[in-house]
């Protein structure tokens, strides 16, 4: 028997009990949207973050940082000059943080402040105010959301973060002071001897987007690196500079000692191997590539428990269809007779079956995948506002890759033919006498 | 018993090429505690070109009989052979490729597909060995119209009469050709004037196309359309009777 027959023989079946197959199929088609829009949830917030991952760049940076006390792993000038004699590595920019308060009128907060070099500096986005060139007076580029930690100096209230009120600071207009800590002045009762008197700090610009917008400055303060090395050596003239690890005897080295150095590796490829080499030597590294790579395994796992979620309700569509077949070879069992006894095959019998409920998985798969776009994009534009509240970031919650429906279609033809094949197999098993038998 | 064994063989004396070769034939069935004995030695040759009835009451045997010769049931024991294959050897799958390939069957309620034309019915078996669709359209048509169903190719049989049904069964079995043609009951459910067209139809078929033909009925009237006749009783053949002159139906005293 010709295949092209067994097909057109199971379609035509199908249509005989017209109801009862739309009924099966409609159950393929929630248990394929299930499981497609539940999996597309898992790309959408993949590809979303994966992307506002790579948008602040530097997939071939690397950060190398040392916190511990052995002189002699310390990442000072001559040690970051070292690390740029290796081949791989085609830039090293050291980076510095110090903490600062930072007060105007009745507000204050404290905030870090990084020395980056003047490249990275004029890379940050800027939604006001403009780069400091090279070279000019201390002032300092704003993060977007410093401004929600700013809090009432007199009541300590946090108005964000206890009232849900972004405090009415003008980072740009107000007039902004700036104090740094100076361990070596407190008296241990008063936190304000903490500080060093007060000045006036000028604010070049402040990083794209609004207070309650995420991004990779969002919530530190910048300037060149040289700056701020002159501005802190003028500060603390004499005085042991905050985080600048000492000597045995207490005194500070001559190098400036820095907590991290941003490398930036030459090839792609190569990114994995410098952070083990890296690490053999004792240093803390992280990259870009590694987050993302474990942002990507978190959300593997968050999507196949989504799928299998989903994949419960295909489970049932599929007991559906092996219901339906069963009923279809009880109904025919006659015609089986007839066909056995006019010398059709076992195996066509079999296959005429497991094709009808493949059938009904291709229609459920099809339809199904249709209606998941529509229903992706339905969930894109509720979700649209779900995705920048909770999560902070723009871009779709739902997904669709180009290949899932494919797969999904395979999937659930695959599905109806393993539903299918076990009443299938009872059919070819029902007996040529039951065309003879009169009833 | 070996008397009936020896008519059954002897005609083979005659020149006529044995088809089927039935020896010993035993079919018994398990009813509780009881052995019911269905068939109980039965031994008979089946000749090419031959038409054959099969002829006795309900539970006789003949259906058990015609089911066997047909595979569709296994004997309990003794030998069936179809030219020189031993069907009594063979599992159900050897069994149905013997069937789509020599054997024809006509059913007594028709047993067409109710959702198929009568043209799609008869090309099923063409269907079944694997011929493309436009030639079984062409093999189906021809036979049709030889069955005087011309004007009825597009019907459904729930279109069609009785005896129309049926010459729509008849040419559903003969468009293979087949070596032989088994028809269980063939008239059981039509009046008395389809029945005899449809006889002729079957003896016509015989004669000109020399299929071999094996009927059932329980019709001793009806049987005397063929050439020979067994007459089956209790699981035994009790006689056969040869019409090689298409002689009158004679009563017989035994039954």
């Amino acid at each position: 028997m010709k295949f092209s027959d067994i097909l057109k023989l199971s379609i035509e079946n199908l249509r005989r009990r017209k109801w009862r197959t739309v009924l099966t199929v409609l159950g393929v088609t929630i248990g394929t949207i299930s499981v497609v829009l539940m999996l597309s949830l898992g790309f959408g917030l993949k590809e979303t973050l994966n992307a506002e991952l790579n948008a602040g760049g530097g997939i071939n940076d690397i950060t190398v940082s040392y916190n511990g006390s052995d002189e002699d792993m310390y990442l000072s000038d001559s040690r970051v000059e070292e690390f740029m004699d290796l081949e791989q590595i085609t830039k090293a920019s050291p980076k510095l943080s110090v903490a600062m308060k930072v007060t105007t009128g009745k507000w204050g907060t404290t905030t870090w402040i990084e020395g980056v070099s003047q490249e990275e500096l004029e890379a940050i986005p800027l939604g006001q105010g403009t780069c400091p060139k090279e070279g000019e007076e201390f002032q300092i580029i704003a993060g977007n959301m410093i401004v929600l930690d700013f809090y009432d100096t007199n009541t300590f209230e946090y108005p964000y973060w206890d009232y849900n009120e972004i405090p009415p600071v003008d980072m740009m207009n107000d007039k902004i002071y700036c104090s740094m800590m100076n361990v070596e002045s407190y008296d241990g009762v008063n936190p304000d001897s903490l500080y060093s008197k007060r000045k006036q700090l000028k604010i070049a610009g402040v990083v794209e987007g609004g207070p309650e917008t995420y991004n990779a400055y969002c919530y530190s303060a910048y300037v060149e690196i040289e700056t701020l090395k002159s501005y802190l050596e003028k500060e603390y003239r004499g005085k042991t500079i905050p985080e600048q690890p000492t000597d045995r005897n207490g005194n500070p080295y001559k190098e400036w000692i820095y907590p991290s150095v941003k490398l930036t590796v030459s090839d792609t490829a190569l990114v994995e191997d410098t952070v083990t080499y890296f690490r053999e030597m004792g240093y803390q590294v992280s990259s870009q590539q590694e987050w993302i790579e474990e942002n990507n395994k978190v959300f593997d796992i968050v999507q196949l428990v989504l799928g299998g979620i989903g994949a419960v309700s295909l489970l049932v569509a599929a007991i559906g269809i092996t219901n339906t077949i069963t009923m279809s070879t009880y109904e025919r069992r006659k015609e089986i007779g007839v066909m056995k006894v006019l010398g059709c095959d076992i195996e066509n019998i079999g296959a005429m079956f497991v094709s009808e409920a493949g059938y009904i998985g291709f229609l459920g798969g099809a339809v199904g995948v249709v209606l998941s776009y529509l229903l992706s994009k339905v969930v894109n534009i509720v979700g649209a506002s779900f995705m920048t509240e909770a999560i902070g970031v723009a871009g779709n919650l739902s997904m669709i890759p180009l290949w899932l429906p494919f797969v999904a279609v395979g999937f659930t033809i695959l599905v109806g033919v393993v539903a299918g094949y076990f009443p299938a197999r009872k059919a070819t098993r029902i007996s040529a006498l039951a065309a003879i038998r009169n009833d | 018993m070996d008397q009936l064994k020896d008519q059954g063989k002897e005609q083979s004396a005659q020149g006529k090429k044995v088809l089927v070769e039935v020896e010993d034939l035993y079919k018994i069935y398990k009813v509780g505690d009881e052995r019911v004995r269905a068939l109980d030695g039965v031994s008979f040759d089946i000749y090419e070109g031959e038409f054959i009835a099969i002829v006795g009451t309900s539970g006789s045997g003949k259906s058990t009989l015609l089911n066997m010769l047909a595979g569709l049931e296994p004997p309990t024991k003794g030998m069936i052979k179809l030219g020189s294959k031993r069907m009594d050897r063979m599992k159900e799958k050897q069994l149905v490729r013997m069937r789509r390939k020599h054997m024809g069957f006509i059913f007594q309620s028709y047993n067409l597909i109710g959702t198929m034309d009568a043209k799609e019915n008869v090309a099923m078996p063409l269907m079944f060995r694997g011929v493309g669709a436009k030639e079984r359209d062409k093999r189906a048509k021809e036979i049709l119209k030889l069955m005087g169903l011309g004007k009825h190719m597009k019907h459904l049989p729930s279109q069609m009469s009785g005896g129309q049904q049926q010459r729509v069964g008849i040419a559903r079995a003969l468009v293979t050709n087949p070596k032989i043609i088994f028809a269980d009951e063939p008239t059981g459910n039509l009046d008395s004037g389809t029945t005899k067209e449809i006889l002729t139809i079957l003896r016509d078929t015989v004669n000109k196309k020399n299929n071999t033909l094996v009927m059932v009925t329980h019709d001793r009237n009806l049987a005397q359309v063929a050439d020979r006749v067994i007459h089956i009783k209790d699981g035994k053949i009790r006689k056969i009777e040869i019409n090689a002159n298409k002689k009158e139906i004679i009563e017989d005293e035994d039954y």
